[in-house]
């Protein structure tokens, strides 16, 4: 059960609904507070003060006194993320993301089943375990004799060109440009694309205690990982993960009743200090002399984790990955498995005691 | 194992040091040129909303389970150093990290 979000944005051009308080730049830089409304808690969440002029938006509370402060420069203009009365929350979003955006004929949503028959049936015999049991069969016979079951629907269905559609549906996802199928062997090539084999050498200072001390190289020839910068463009070029991406920070705070001091909510990492202050270093930075570039610029937060995995029972079989979420992003869904948020960026090797000889 | 011991394996201390060694080479080969030239530059392409953006991937926070934690003390340090070799920038935005967690995410 996700929490209620902070009220979406109003449109742009309701300005009656917000409140706009110019901020003079101030020149202390340890008691400015980030936000700079008149009941302002000089203990909550702080950052370094913005460096020019600027002024704050702040949205309407929510039912439970939660509004977001923004500053004017940075709000998000046409999607906001956090409208969920627009669009539905990412799941959703990724879940129908299938039939209505890469495959053809998106009209019909039980693809790749002709009609809802085919594909009650194709549940069934995929979804309902290996084994057929009692509870399998009065579940079909459910099927086949609710009014909605058309016998006939089922006469023209190749099962056989459908099971292989459903094997290829995985990498038509990652790549909404493919609209044909793809023989299995390709499909594993273009998965593995942008993983690297490498060689790895470090120097081991033999000490003096051994038969043959000093430096010699220990090699590993199998550390295999993804290049960081394919992992972004992988996903921000992806309509649905990019639709959902916070590049505009913003403070969450909390007021429960008028005439009390609000104070800062510490939750996602797009509304942290850390991500803020970034945000405004980035935004109050003079142009990149190399590039003079004027396009809109924007953080892309990286949060690793890895935790070595004992991959069986008994037996040493180990992996140590590396995987990667993107800050960008909430963290409940994040936490949401079958949304796939998660990169796998790289497994670590350790040294082998008995190689190292 | 060749050493003067006949039947002892190495000390604590190579092993960590190895550990650590072969840990820091990996992260460089991860970290490499390209990676630390858009970290400084940003990455310019149009995302999947048709808008064209200026990109600057930043390391926010690294999680670990505690047996790897020593590990990645020794990686803060080492990662600072590497992605800023000049020391603090005022330019573009500092690197902020790291926050170990003693539980990885789910």
């Amino acid at each position: 059960m996700l929490p209620e979000p902070p009220l979406p944005l109003p449109p742009q051009d309701a300005d009656l609904l917000l409140e706009v308080d110019a901020l003079q730049a101030n020149s202390s830089p340890s008691m400015t507070p980030n936000v700079p409304s008149p009941q302002a808690d000089p203990t909550a969440q702080s950052a370094r003060p913005p460096s020019k002029s600027c002024a704050v938006l702040t949205t309407q509370k929510n039912s439970f006194g939660l509004f977001r402060v923004y500053d004017e420069e940075s709000i998000p203009n046409a999607n906001d993320p956090e409208d969920q009365s627009r669009a539905g929350p990412l799941l959703a979003h990724r879940l129908n993301a299938p039939t209505s955006q890469t495959l053809p004929g998106s009209v019909n949503p039980f693809h790749p089943y002709p009609n809802e028959s085919s594909w009650l049936i194709g549940d069934w015999y995929w979804n309902q375990g290996v084994q057929k049991s009692k509870q399998n069969f009065k579940q079909l016979v459910g099927i086949i004799a609710s009014a909605d079951f058309w016998s006939e629907d089922l006469r023209q269905t190749n099962w056989t060109a459908i099971d292989h559609q459903l094997g290829s549906l995985g990498s038509m996802v990652h790549d909404p440009s493919q609209t044909t199928m793809t023989a299995g062997s390709e499909e594993w090539e273009a998965e593995d694309g942008s993983w690297i084999w490498r060689v790895i050498t470090i120097s081991v200072p033999f000490p003096q205690r051994f038969l043959h001390p000093g430096p010699r190289n220990y090699t590993i020839s199998n550390f295999y990982h993804q290049s960081l910068l394919s992992i972004i463009c992988e996903i921000l070029l992806d309509p649905a993960r990019c639709r959902y991406f916070r590049f505009e920070p913003y403070s969450l705070r909390w007021k429960c009743l008028d005439g009390v001091d609000d104070i800062g909510v510490h939750g996602e990492l797009f509304t942290s200090q850390a991500f803020i202050a970034a945000h405004h270093d980035l935004q109050s930075a003079p142009l990149d002399p190399s590039t003079s570039c004027t396009l809109p610029q924007h953080i892309v937060a990286l949060m690793f984790w890895s935790d070595a995995t004992q991959l069986t029972a008994f037996g040493d079989a180990k992996l140590w990955p590396l995987y990667v979420y993107f800050g960008n992003e909430s963290k409940y869904e994040h936490c949401t498995p079958i949304a796939n948020l998660s990169s796998h960026a790289a497994y670590f090797q350790t040294i082998c005691i008995f190689c190292l000889q | 194992m060749e050493h003067a011991g006949g039947d002892k394996l190495p000390g604590d201390p190579l092993f960590t040091h190895c550990h650590r060694e072969l840990f820091h080479a990996q992260w460089n080969d991860l970290l490499d040129d390209e990676f630390l030239h858009e970290y400084e530059h940003g990455m310019v392409f149009e995302c999947g909303d048709n808008i064209k953006r200026r990109l600057f991937p930043q390391i926010f926070t690294y999680s670990a389970a505690y047996p790897e934690k020593y590990v990645c003390t020794f990686l803060q340090a080492y990662l600072l150093k590497k992605l800023w070799p000049q020391g603090s920038h005022s330019q573009y935005p500092q690197p902020w990290w790291m926050s170990m967690s003693p539980v990885p995410h789910p």
